[in-house]
């Protein structure tokens, strides 16, 4: 019997940290089984050949901040049948969205000493703001268990099976006593979409909110419950304003608490 | 007099965006200049008025490969600055914490990127068919590290449990257990990585380089200690602005560092190494010579026998924690 091609697949990055794509190399015990099955056509930073597409999926791990970006994105998306955003910057923008609520042209002139040396966006952007998406892993790191499911999901023509709770469901799966009710530790599960396993409360800190917004996620009654803590304006403002600070919902929560810059 | 210059427009196998262009005339390299265009993320414009304890969360997220480097000199720098020492046994778990990363980290840099550069592959994937019990040996030492990790951090990359002062959690003495073993099999493979990666054909290349290291009183240095080099510069580290310039050029977003009044200087494990071989306890420095790797070495390529040396000394240091 003939053997049927493996699926053709190329990793993307640009404004990042590089973990979301090294998760796959942190497959440790999978990853020469994952290169079996699928064909790594287009990975920069872990193979030296770099084939043009087209391509069956594509994984982003990034997000647009110039307008090489923007040329860089439409072309993936071009030569993709299917194309997958991986982590919080190509989902949301990532902690560099920060520059989004300051003056961009003051955050480059706080770090280099030739401004005009750079050429940036006003704003880092997530992907789907500038092509379609056929599906957004988040998480700031994304888990690579949810990558190897969301991987041969696609490429069996499934629904990758990725739970939509909060983090506080999975604590409570588990029995981890809630760290605010417990201990008045304020916490950004309730609010906070699963996928890392409600790993902080299990460390006995609070959630920071890693994985961005869970689905309607009701962050005011939340924002109101850090205050009854003893949490004030600016914790709360800042709280929702990090790794997914463009993110909707966490945007709005945290201008509902001052619309001032944190990093000013 | 003709001038060829060659472009290699996206480096591949490391960690960042960059390209290299280098001018050739007359059989010689008469100039280059290496261009990361990464685009900048504005990490130290964005952590004006954040609240210190936020800190080692954020700077993790300048790299996922060393996170714990980033957090590491974000807590140190922050409770330096507070007037806080993390002594005693958070701080010996600290240094385990590091000696995970270094085991995850630099088994990522050795036989996932620059070994199939020796060995004339494009990648691991593509060496696994010759190398397969390398290769995996390779992964089974990184799995082992990350364990440190997720022990101790809670998840590998990015991990949760690095505070200013301390940790969050600390683990009990019976979820640590369990780590001896661990760490004494990624001994033996460490070795046995070591051993391999000498057999490698080194050029025989040398430069005059000035290497800079972290170098302490009495241990192998992770995470304190005072700047030094191999011409004599001994400074604390927070004199580094008085010694180091970083220098913004054209065709960069990664800003250059210099020494001032000397230029470049070389870093990483072949820079510690030389700066520290005699901290590694006698056995291992014997091991290191043993496998070519002398103090003093000057040839960039043999880097990686100072990882394959520093790996078998973060199992090591981590058994002895």
């Amino acid at each position: 019997m003939e053997a049927r091609p493996r699926p053709v697949v190329a990793v993307w990055k640009f404004a990042s940290c590089d973990d979301c794509q090294f998760s796959l190399l942190d497959c440790e015990d999978e990853l020469l089984a994952l290169a079996g099955a699928i064909d790594i056509a287009y990975f920069a930073e872990a193979s030296s050949t770099l084939r043009s597409g087209p391509y069956d999926l594509s994984l982003v791990e990034w997000s647009v901040t110039t307008t090489e970006d923007e040329r860089r994105i439409r072309r993936a998306r071009a030569d993709s049948k299917q194309l997958v955003t991986i982590g919080a910057c190509a989902t949301a923008g990532g902690i560099q969205s920060l520059r989004n609520f300051a003056d961009v042209k003051e955050y480059i002139e706080a770090v280099y000493a030739s401004p005009e040396y750079i050429r940036t966006l006003a704003a880092s952007t997530p992907i789907a703001a500038h092509v379609p998406v056929d599906f957004e892993l988040r998480d700031c790191p994304i888990n690579k268990h949810q990558l190897l499911e969301v991987i041969s999901a696609l490429l069996a023509g499934c629904k990758p099976a990725i739970a939509d709770e909060s983090v506080c469901v999975a604590c409570k799966k588990r029995g981890t006593p809630c760290v605010m009710v417990a201990h008045g530790t304020p916490c950004l599960g309730p609010v906070t979409h699963t996928g890392c396993g409600a790993i902080c409360s299990s460390y006995g800190r609070g959630c920071y909110g890693c994985y961005g917004p869970a689905e309607a996620a009701n962050t005011a009654a939340l924002a109101r419950t850090w205050q009854a803590l003893g949490a004030d304006r600016r914790s709360i403002h800042r709280a929702f304003r990090s790794f997914n600070a463009a993110a909707e919902s966490f945007r709005k929560e945290s201008e509902a608490h001052g619309d001032e810059n944190p990093s000013r | 007099m003709a001038t060829k210059t060659l472009r290699v427009d996206y480096l591949t196998r490391v960690e960042g965006e960059g390209a290299l262009e280098l001018d050739i005339a007359e059989g010689a390299v008469v100039g280059g200049r290496l261009s990361i265009f990464e685009p900048p993320r504005f990490f130290e414009a964005l952590l004006r008025g954040r609240d210190c304890t936020e800190v080692p969360d954020i700077t993790a997220r300048i790299c996922g490969i060393c996170p714990v480097a980033y957090q590491m000199s974000a807590a140190y720098a922050v409770e330096s600055a507070l007037g806080i020492m993390v002594e005693g046994p958070l701080r010996a778990l600290r240094r385990l914490l590091y000696c995970g990363e270094w085991i995850e980290s630099h088994v990522l840099h050795m036989v996932l990127l620059h070994a199939p550069d020796f060995l004339g592959f494009p990648d691991a994937i593509s060496m696994a068919a010759s190398h397969g019990e390398t290769v995996r040996r390779g992964l089974a030492l990184k799995k082992a590290g990350n364990e440190v990790l997720r022990l101790l951090g809670r998840r590998e990359v990015h991990p949760i449990n690095v505070r200013v002062g301390g940790f969050y959690r600390v683990p009990s003495r019976a979820e640590l257990a369990p780590l001896a073993a661990t760490l004494e099999a990624a001994r033996e493979q460490a070795v046995a990585l070591a051993r391999w990666v000498a057999t490698f054909p080194f050029p025989d290349f040398k430069r005059d380089y000035e290497f800079v290291a972290l170098r302490h009183a009495d241990e192998y240095p992770l995470n304190e200690g005072r700047i030094g080099s191999s011409r004599g510069l001994d400074i604390n580290v927070a004199d580094y602005e008085s010694a180091f310039e970083e220098r913004h050029v054209p065709h960069s977003t990664a800003l250059q560092s210099v020494l001032r009044g000397r230029g470049s200087y070389f870093v990483r494990p072949l820079a510690r190494f030389n700066l520290n071989h005699d901290r590694l306890g006698p056995g291992l420095e014997a091991f290191a010579a043993g496998l070519g790797l002398e103090p003093g070495c000057r040839n960039p390529y043999r880097s990686i026998l100072a990882h394959a040396i520093e790996v078998v000394y973060a199992c090591e240091e981590g058994l002895r924690v």
